[in-house]
Parts: structure tokens; sequence; C-alpha cells
């Protein structure tokens, strides 16, 4: 299996980030050959429709779908392209790699993605902890290009503009909902807005605007430069082609980002990454950031890692960020902390997620705490399927399904928690009683 | 089938709408309820309160009704199990944190939590874990908080900014710790408020003079309209035991909505002042003692028989229709034709050129909808707080809207271009701006206009080109304009802009009903129906000339009137009759007799409003101690006067009936504001060294109810207007400091001790001086620092 085709292709190289070794790979060649030969922007949207690029943000939308949905007719700068940087899913870290050592291929997909969607002007929001490296390394690629003439107005005399600017993030998880992201982009609070309208038709600042992943738009210059047939078939089949990033994390020895054909089974991923950490056992795998279904060791090590097959499996395949956990994991504490993250980072605007990530997490930790009841877990289960699917964003949807996902495959360990007040697993388990 | 309508079916019946309405909108029209929080029908749509969730045939999730554009062929189940499923569980989020503390909370027994939870939730809470609880923010002296109660349905941040024009609230924090709050501690200082607590649907917000008086249940409601601006708000009194107690807004989708004033809302609170008038009084031996009615009403015939043909009658123009044409029947039976309620104004030359009534010119909507408004000589926001939500509104939807202002205001208002003239040169730059107008669109000019001087140049362009290219333009003329001492020639000229602009022009009146006065003759030349009469003399005049015998109604004229000092020189050395519901000082000092009349909300009567609406409106409390409508006062007068056939009224009906029959039947059609009459034009006064006062009548100064509305006068808005607003250019060279103590004398004796404040929004050679300070609207003054007494 070959690793690093796409967004990683740099990394080969000492100083991975630097133009000079972008060029090397054939970087900007797709991008000037645009600006010289000027083809009909649709025939870049379909190309990339045929390379069954999908959006590698979380939610999977074929990109090149979403790209038509932005109204034709002249280019414009009040037409905006804005690229989503503020990875901020836990367990992810895939996308500020790529800022970090390919940012050009970066700057080259939003310049194609412009062109493609006759916009000329190109926003990349990066979340605030990003400020150091990935935005230095974004920012110093932006100048370079400009110093080459490859954006600005009227680029190389061929009468296309495309301006591209790159924004921090001030630390908000619900910066990373493109709507939300789009509020945060305007200097507001960043809360979700509600769709219809989507952003192809009132996005920032109420223009039409199109969000995609870092990864996506990385994506795309080396897939025009390749061919969209040549990516597919890295991939498993149409609806699953090309690459994907994979951030293994937890009880790993090699932890860290993995670029590999979409559809490799779970088991060579597993390897690529070391296996397990002092020979345990694998437990659990939560196989797409933390808002997609926990899956038992069982399931994930037959599973595949690309859309469908993680769907089979009973989970979403989401941003890529794998996480993996060992034998010795309470699943009660994982819960907790994965509850206290979701309670803390609701925007408050829709009731059922304002209230119930509380109440779910002050439950949880109850039980964690060792002042659990055994109708709780029903409870949480119910509390869980009345936030999921009644909200304004998906991060009600991210919240519940951690719940439900653990109760249901790990129940035992929850009603153990309740009746011993202690851990099944791990350090808690051979810990004194919890606080009665 | 309209092409622009689509078929749906909402529980089972077939409906059908136009298209990009939304679910929750089909189903009202249908009288279909579906529960909501955060949805409000003049507000913008958010859909954070999840509790209008329905089902949508073909949709895994429920989806928000109040957000959720219809669709042809929908389907969509709101009592479904699925639906209600979902309700129930908004229902039970919503509750886990509210402190149910509804027997302690104002809003008990209205309040939307309260009634949705009887139909949504469950008996027993699941949750067991412990309540939030949120500080309460301190938002000014008119609504009270009680944020633990808040379900953050953000109507409350949606009103200020969409109705008040202003994001004065917001909400901090994320999650659980959203807080609803100003941010940094200070008063809502929009004059539309209150609104926001009709709009929370708990008791987060309420009304602070209300606090813990009522329930909703005990009270009745009665229809009244307001009596402060020449809109005609249309409100709800709630009484309980004959006290009015609470005033909200009645919606009326032509003139307010679902939105009234502060001063609306909150005005009541002065029914119950101190000084509130409560038994007949006359003067013997120089004292004024307390007589039963008969005797009263006896004495005052005598005073007003006496004066005869010098009579001078001056009303407030919020009196209501019926006793204005009551009053000018007595009066002018009597012999007399002097009677007015133009107190404020100062300029009556044009009055042979006046429409059938002062209006706006058209209706309130047709100013909504106009495309490029042009306001002159106004403090639209605080004048007419609904005027200027509507002009706001037409801003919203694309208007430009422009001012030209003897000083700066901030009107709330997304203004497009703005000119700041010196009040004494006002009627020379709209002069300008009519000849720059008519050099635009290429149309000559009436002769008059070679009157107006030339000297000065203005810069105009902009606002020039956009009223010659605006279809639907529109001119206002504001209370400065009206109380301006060139108010005839800023008239003429208002009219002239909107003839050049092919658009509307119209003026706000100030009273709430100044376009009744003329309809019921009550105005010096004009008698019932409007018709010209052979006109008596002008509010102005009659005190200009010191009359034997006055009769006063509703007025207070050291504030009232236009000159004040003047006022109370020609009260002092006639007989005065004095029909009031409150007694000020002086008035003990000239009064001869002082007959209790019902206050605001005590009696029923008709309005028409600026643009020419006839509005009703019914007691909705007992008048306090011995008071009595006043057209039960003008019958009782009436007859005592030996005209008992002509006033024979047994009921307000009949004498509105009376006045109908001249006025010829309603509805009203809006005035016309052509302008025929010719008079001499008077233009500006230079600008040079002399300074001028000029008096602004704040938002709660203007008429005697408001100004004893004790929450009102706590607000800032309030407390700016007592002061003496002078530029920093002129401070400097006149050595006065910011807060420093001034004396400011007119002509004669007039001076005022005001404390100075140096504001830019202030052109040179202007001072702006609160009302009721001992000085006429307008004059010449010379300011001195009052020096501070050695310390010792
Ligand atoms: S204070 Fe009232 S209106 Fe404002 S958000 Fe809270 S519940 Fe809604
Ligand atoms: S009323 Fe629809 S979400 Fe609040």
């Amino acid at each position: 299996m070959e690793l690093n085709q796409v967004c990683y292709e740099t990394l080969r190289f000492d100083k991975p980030w630097t133009l000079e070794n972008y060029r090397r790979i054939g970087g900007y060649q797709v991008w000037e050959r645009i600006l010289r030969e000027q083809p009909d922007p649709v025939s870049i949207v379909e190309e990339i429709k045929k390379s069954g690029l999908r959006g590698r943000g979380g939610a999977g939308f074929p990109t090149g779908v979403k790209w038509s949905f932005m109204p034709k007719g002249d280019p414009s700068p009040y037409k905006h392209l804005v690229c989503n940087s503020d990875e901020s899913e836990p367990g992810t870290c895939k996308d500020r790699d790529i800022l970090r050592f390919n940012p050009h291929a970066l700057v080259e997909g939003m310049a194609i993605a412009c062109y493609a969607m006759r916009s000329e002007l190109g926003y990349n929001y990066l979340r605030g902890e990003f400020m150091d490296e990935p935005y230095g390394r974004f920012s110093q690629a932006l100048k370079e290009a400009y110093n080459e003439g490859l954006l600005g107005k009227n680029i190389r005399k061929s009468g296309i503009n495309v301006d591209l600017h790159a924004v921090l993030g001030a630390g908000a998880y619900i910066c990373g909902e493109e709507t939300g992201l789009l509020e945060s982009l305007e200097g507001k609070k960043g809360m979700p807005r509600f769709k219809p309208p989507f952003p192809a038709q009132y996005g920032v600042w109420g223009r039409p605007t199109t969000v995609n992943n870092t990864e996506t738009l990385a994506s795309v210059p080396t897939i025009l430069r390749r061919g969209s047939g040549w990516f597919m078939k890295i991939g498993k089949d149409e609806k699953n082609g090309g690459t994907k990033i994979f951030s293994v994390s937890g009880h790993v020895s090699k932890p860290g980002n993995y670029e590999v054909p979409l559809g490799v089974p779970f088991a060579e991923l597993f390897e690529l990454a070391g296996g397990m950490r002092l020979g345990k056992k694998l437990k659990a795998v939560i196989p797409g950031g933390s808002s997609v279904p926990v899956l038992p060791a069982e399931r994930i090590m037959t599973a595949t890692m690309d859309y469908d097959g993680i769907q089979k499996a009973g989970s979403m395949l989401g941003s890529g960020a794998v996480i993996v956990m060992d034998e010795d994991t309470c699943m009660v504490r994982v819960l907790e902390r994965l509850s206290r993250f979701y309670y803390a980072e609701s925007c408050g605007q829709c009731t059922p997620c304002r209230e119930g990530t509380g109440w779910m997490y002050r439950a949880v930790s109850r039980i964690e705490n060792g002042r659990g009841h055994m109708e709780d877990l029903d409870k949480l289960v119910d509390i869980s399927h009345h936030i999921e699917g009644h909200t304004i964003c998906a991060l009600g949807d991210a919240a519940s399904m951690p719940v439900w996902s653990f109760i249901k495959h790990f129940r035992d360990e929850f009603e153990y928690h309740v009746r011993e007040r202690r851990c099944l697993v791990g350090p808690g388990a051979v810990h004194r009683e919890l606080a009665a | 089938m309209n092409d622009n309508h689509v078929k749906l079916t909402i529980d089972g019946h077939l409906l059908e709408a136009p298209k990009g309405e939304t679910i929750i909108q089909v189903a009202d029209e249908a009288g279909i309820y579906i529960p909501r929080f955060c949805y409000h029908k003049h507000l913008p749509i958010v859909a954070n309160c999840r509790m209008c969730l329905v089902e949508v045939e073909g949709v895994g999730k429920p989806l928000p009704a109040c957000s959720t554009p219809i669709t042809e062929g929908m389907s969509v189940r709101t009592r479904s199990e699925h639906a209600t499923d979902a309700q129930r569980a908004t229902m039970e989020f919503l509750l886990i944190n509210h402190p149910l503390d509804c027997p302690v909370c104002d809003q008990g027994g209205e309040c939307e939590l309260q009634d949705l939870a009887l139909g949504f939730g469950r008996g027993v809470s699941r949750f067991t874990e412990t309540k939030r609880v949120v500080p309460d923010e301190q938002i000014g002296p008119l609504v009270q908080t009680s944020m633990t109660r808040c379900i953050y349905c953000t109507r409350c941040i949606r009103v200020l900014e969409e109705v008040g024009g202003r994001r004065e609230i917001g909400a901090t924090g994320r999650g659980e710790h959203m807080k609803i709050g100003t941010y940094i501690e200070h008063s809502i200082n929009s004059e539309l408020s209150g609104n926001i607590i009709d709009v929370c649907p708990v008791g987060a917000l309420n009304s602070a003079p209300f606090k813990m008086q009522a329930r909703g249940w005990e009270l009745l409601s009665h229809v009244t309209v307001s009596p402060h601006d020449c809109l005609g708000s249309n409100l709800y009194g709630h009484s309980l035991r004959g006290k009015l107690l609470r005033v909200v807004p009645r919606e009326n989708n032509s003139i307010n909505d679902t939105w009234i004033s502060d001063r609306d809302r909150f005005s009541y609170t002065g029914l119950t002042a101190s000084d509130r008038a409560r038994v007949p009084l006359i003067r013997r031996n120089g004292e004024l003692i307390q007589v039963e009615w008969e005797a009263a009403l006896e004495y005052a015939v005598g005073i007003l028989k006496k004066a005869g043909a010098d009579l001078g009658t001056i009303l407030s123009p919020s009196t209501t229709l019926e006793e204005m044409y009551l009053a000018q029947k007595l009066i002018r039976r009597l012999g007399s034709n002097n009677i007015d309620t133009r107190i404020r104004q100062h300029d009556f030359r044009d009055d042979v050129g006046d429409p059938r009534f002062p209006s706006l010119g058209g209706s309130i909507r047709e100013v909504s909808n106009a495309d490029a408004i042009l306001i002159i000589g106004s403090r639209l926001n605080k004048e007419v707080p609904i005027l200027g939500y509507q002009v706001r509104k037409a801003a919203r939807k694309g208007s430009t809207v422009m001012v030209l202002n003897p000083r700066r205001y901030d009107l709330v208002l997304p203004i497009s271009h703005e000119k700041i003239v010196s009040p004494q040169q006002l009627v020379n730059a709209v002069a300008a701006l009519v000849r720059a107008l008519a050099r635009e669109v290429n149309r000559s000019l009436p002769d008059f206009m070679s009157q107006f001087s030339l000297d000065k140049e203005y810069e105009f362009t902009p606002i020039v080109k956009r009223l010659a290219a605006a279809d639907r333009a529109y001119i206002i003329l504001g209370h400065i304009a009206v109380q301006h001492s060139s108010f005839a020639d800023l008239r003429r000229l208002g009219a002239l802009l909107a003839k050049l602009s092919d658009g509307r022009f119209g003026v706000i009146t100030e009273g709430s009903n100044q376009a009744g006065a003329y309809l019921a003759g009550a105005v010096p030349h004009r008698g019932p129906g409007g018709v010209p009469v052979m006109p008596g003399m002008t509010a102005r005049n009659m005190f200009e000339k010191h009359l034997p015998g006055y009769f006063i109604w509703s007025i207070e004229p050291e504030f009232d009137c236009w000159d004040g000092p003047a006022a109370r020189a020609a009260l002092d050395a006639g007989s005065v009759v004095a029909a009031v519901s409150f007694i000020t000082p002086a008035m003990r000092e000239y009064a001869d007799c002082i007959l209790p009349v019902a206050a605001f909300g005590e009696t029923s009567g008709s309005y028409v409003n600026v643009a020419g609406e006839l509005q009703h409106f019914n007691a909705a409390a007992i008048p306090m101690g011995e008071s009595r409508p006043g057209w039960k006062i003008l019958r009782a007068l009436g007859a005592e006067a030996g005209l008992v056939n002509e006033f024979s009224y047994a009921r307000l009906g009949e004498i509105h009936a009376e006045l109908m029959s001249s006025i010829g039947g309603t509805p009203l059609a809006g005035g016309d504001m052509e302008y025929s009459g010719n008079w001499e034009v008077k233009p500006g006064i230079p600008d040079n060294k002399n300074l001028h006062a000029f008096i602004e009548v704040g938002p709660y100064a203007g008429d005697p109810l408001v100004r004893r509305a004790e929450p009102l006068q706590q607000t800032e808005d309030a407390k700016h207007s007592g002061y003496a607003w002078i530029s920093p250019t002129d401070a400097r060279e006149l050595n006065i400091f910011d807060n420093q103590l001034v004396r400011i004398s007119g002509s004669g004796s007039n001076r005022a001790d005001l404390v100075a404040k140096l504001s830019k929004d202030v052109t040179r050679g202007s001072v702006w001086i609160p009302l009721g300070c001992g000085l006429p609207m307008h004059g010449q003054v010379m300011l001195s620092a009052i020096p501070v007494a050695a310390e010792a």
C-alpha cells in the first residue's frame, strides 16, 4: 500500500512546505494551465465529480455536486469560497499537518475551486489554536503565491481575479460547523444558522458561499494533475474514491497521520500505526472523531476504512480520527470526558442541545463517580435520542451518538459502575469504592 | 391554481398558500395551533427553541414548523406520535433548568411556558441534577429581570434589534452558560424597550411598575388609544377594581403592528401622582376652596360668560374629539371664536393655506413603503417612536433615509445622508434644497422662492439626486419644525420638495388629536367638520393679548405653551377656568376655578390620528376622586350656561354622531397637503455672534401625564433632557465648562439657571434647554457662568 500520495506528497522532502518543493511534485501546474487556457469552469466541476471526491471534513458530501450548487454567471467577488480549517473534532489533526507541511496544495486547491465556482474571493478560516505554526505556514504560502503572481487581480494578464485571505478563529468547536463558521467569519458569535437557506444561496455576508474542508481542497490539484480516474481508482469504488488521511490516536504504538487509499481494511491501518501499545488487547475504536458511534474491537477489526465500510459496521467515517482504546480503558470514564466536551462546546442556541448536553454530562459524571442509578442508563439513552435530529446543527447528534453507542456496546460496564461504584477495568477497578 | 401557490396538507386539511411561507404561517392562518416560543410573526425567524417540531412525511427527523418552507404536496402532521414526542422532549428540556417559581412570578397565568407545559409537560420531572441559576440584569427602571427564568428564545434580542433599531442586548457565553444581557451593565435605552416584556414568553422580563400588582386573570381589558402622539397606537388598558394597572399593545397592522412605545406603556403610572386634581376648587377671598360640583360649574360659567367674546380657550391637542367639539360649541355659543389646540406652534401665517386637517399626507403604511424618506426638523424616534419604527421598516426594505436637522440626533436609523444646519438657518437651508432639487428635475420655482436669501451655499447633491430618482419619496416635517418660528415657510417648502420629487409630504402634529381639532372646530379658523370660519385668535395671540378670561383644558401653560412666561403673565392678569387632571403650584396662583377632569384611561372618546384614521376608545378605569369625564363637564357647563337643549346629550355617542354629521361620515381620508395661501416669507436668522436658545421637548416631558410618570422620569432619556446643551466652541468662547451652572437670560425677566453640557451635536450659536425652564421655545439669549460661591 502506497502512503501519502495526495495531500502529504511533499512529506518526502526535507522542508516539505516550501514553494520549491511543491513545484517539484508538479505543484501549480494545474493552476497555471487554467490561467493559460481558461477552460470552462463546468468542466472542472465535472472532473471533480468524476473523481469521487467527497467532503473530508466529516459529512462526506460529494464535492463536485456541492460546487455545482453555486449560482452560475460571471466571476464575482461577491461569491465566496471558504476553506474550513477549524479542525476541532477531537482526535483529528490531519488538516494541521496539511497546513504545516503542504500549504501550497491548499492555496492551489482554493484558487482552482474559486475559478470553478466563478468566485473571486476566498477565505481560509483556521482555528485559533493554529495561530502559531499552521497559520504562519499558510500565510507564508499565500505571500509566496502572490509574489509569484499566482493570486491577485488580473493574474498574469489572464483577466482572472482570485484573492485569498487567512482568518483566525478564537477556539470554539462550533465554528467548525459550516454556518457557525460563517457567523464567526462575519465577526459574530459562532452559532449555526438554520438551513435552508443553504450557504450556496445565503452564505457569508448573505452571499453565495461554498465551504469545503482543508483536505478536500488540498486534494484538488493532484486530482486534476493526475486525472480523476487515477484518483478514483486509488480508492475502493466511485463512491469511495481516492485517499483519506486517518489521524490514529490512543493506545497504539505509532500514533500519527496516515494518508491511505480509501477502503483499506482497518487491520492494515492498525498495523501501520504499530498495533497496540504495551501488548495490550484492543477494546474499542471510535473510527471517525469523537462524534461518531464507538465500535467494539470485533466489529472494527473486520471493517474497511471507507464511507460505506464503516457505515456497515455501525458507525461513520467522519473526519477520519481513529481513536483506539485498549482493554484497560474504562468506558464510563471515556464517556464522561466526551460528554463534558459537548456540554462545554454547545453553542447554546437550541434547547435540546443546550439543556440536554449538560444533563447527560451530569448524569454520566454521577455514574462515573459512584452516584448513579440503574434508571439513569435508560434515561440517558432516551435523552440522547431526543437531542439527536432535533437541533439546528449536527452538534446535537454528535453529543448524542457517543452516549447511546457507549451504553449500547458497554452496558455491562455502566451497570457495574452503578452497582459496585467502581470501574470494571483499568486502574479504577482496584481502587477503593468511589464516593458513596 | 395560482402559480405562486402550493398545495399541502396539515393534519389532513388540504390547504393552499403562497410559496415561501413556512409551515407555522400556513397553520396559523388555518387555525391549526403549533406550539412555539422563539417564533414571532413580526420578528426574524431563528428556529432555536425547537418547540414547533412537526412530522413531515418522507423526512426522517422532525422539522421546525416555524422555519420550514412549504413545498408542493407536503404532508405535515402536527399531532402525530412522532411530532408530539419531539414537542414533549423540547418541553422537558426547557423545564429542567426553569425555576418553576410560578407562584411568585408575575408572568403566572399569562406565561407561554406555563400554558404549554400544561399540554406538553410531564407531571413529574426526571431531572435530578441541580438547576441552573442566572444572576439578574439591571437594565433600567422599566423592565424587571429574573434571568433564571429565561428560556433563551432570543425574542428580546430580536425585538430590540428589529423594532428598536439597535442591538442593545445579546447572548453571551456558550451552551448552558449562555446569558441574555447587555454584556457591560447599562440600561436599555430604546424608546421601545418595553416590548421585550410582551415578547418574553416567560417571566424573565417583566414590567417593573407592574411588579406584584395583580394577576393577569384578575384584570379587565379595555380598548384604548395612545394619548401621547399623533399616531394613536392601539392599546389595551388593564384594570383591577376600577384602577388602571397596566397598558399593553393592541395589534393594529396599519399603525403599530404589535408594538408600542415606552411612553404609551408606562405613562399610566402618572395617574396616581400626588398632585392629581380630585375635587372642584374655586377662588373665594383670594383662596382656592373646595366646593360641590354645582357651585364650581356655576362659578366657571360666570367667568366664561363674563369674558364673552373676549374669552380665550386653549385645549390640549390630546383632548378627545367629542370634548373638543363640545368646548368649541360652548364657547362659540357664548360669543367667542378664540379657541386653539396648537399650543407649541408659534407661526400661524399660513392658516389660510391649511388643508382640511394637518396630516401625514398618506397612510402610515405608505411611509413604510416609501423608497426615499427625508426627515426635516425632527427627533423622530423620540417624538413618535412608532413612526420611527415604521421608517426603520422602510429602511430595512431598502429605503434611503435622509435627515435635515438643526441639531444632530441619534435617530437609531440607518441614515444615508445627514445635513445639520443651525436652527436659525433651517429655513434657508430647506429653501436651498428646494432650489437645488428644482434645478435637478428641471422645473421652475414659484415666485415666493426669490424672497429667500442666497448668501449661504449648501451641499445637497446626494439628497437631491436621491429625491429626484425616488419613485415614492416622502418628506416629513417633525416637531422641531412645527415649533419653529418659521413653520409656515418650512411647511410650504416641504410641500414643494414633495411636489418636485413627485412624492408625499406630511407633518408630525403635536398631541394625539390635532387632526381631530381641525375637524371638531377647535382651532380658530375652523368650525365643526373642518369648514373655514371667521378666524378667532390663535393660542399665541390669546396669550400675547392678555384677555379678561381664559378657559384652559388639560394643559400646564408653563410647560405646554410655546411661550411659557408670556402665557403665565396673561393668565395672571385674567380670570381663569382650568379644567385639568393635575394641579401645578403655579395653577394655584392663577386659576380661579379648577375643575378636575378624568385623565387618560378614565374616559371614553375618539381621536383622529395623523393619517386621518378615526379611532374610538373606552374608559378603562374610574376617574379619580371627584373628577369627571370631560364631556360630562362640558355638558354640565352648557346646561349651566342656559343651553339646556343644545347640551342635552344622554350618551357620548350622541355627541359623536352630531359631530360626524358635520364631518360627513367615516372614513376620513388623509389630509391634502396643497397650499394656496400667500404670505410674506420670513427668512432665517443670520448666523452671527448672537446666541439663541431653543427648547427641546424631551420624550417624557411633552404632556402633563408623562411628566408625572415616575418610571419614565428615571430613564436616561428623561435625565438627558434636563440640561443646557451647547457647542464646545461656543462654550470655549464664553468660558463655560462641562457641568457648569450657567444662567441663560432672555428678554425681560425671563431666565433659567441650568447645568451646561457640551456637545458637538449642537451647532454654533444655539443652546438647547428643557421645557418649563422659564423661557419661550425660541429666543435670543445671553449666557453666563454662575460663579460657584467661594469655599469658606
Ligand atoms: S429573556 Fe425572555 S425573551 Fe429574552 S431570551 Fe430569555 S426568555 Fe426569550
Ligand atoms: S418556534 Fe420553531 S423553533 Fe422555536
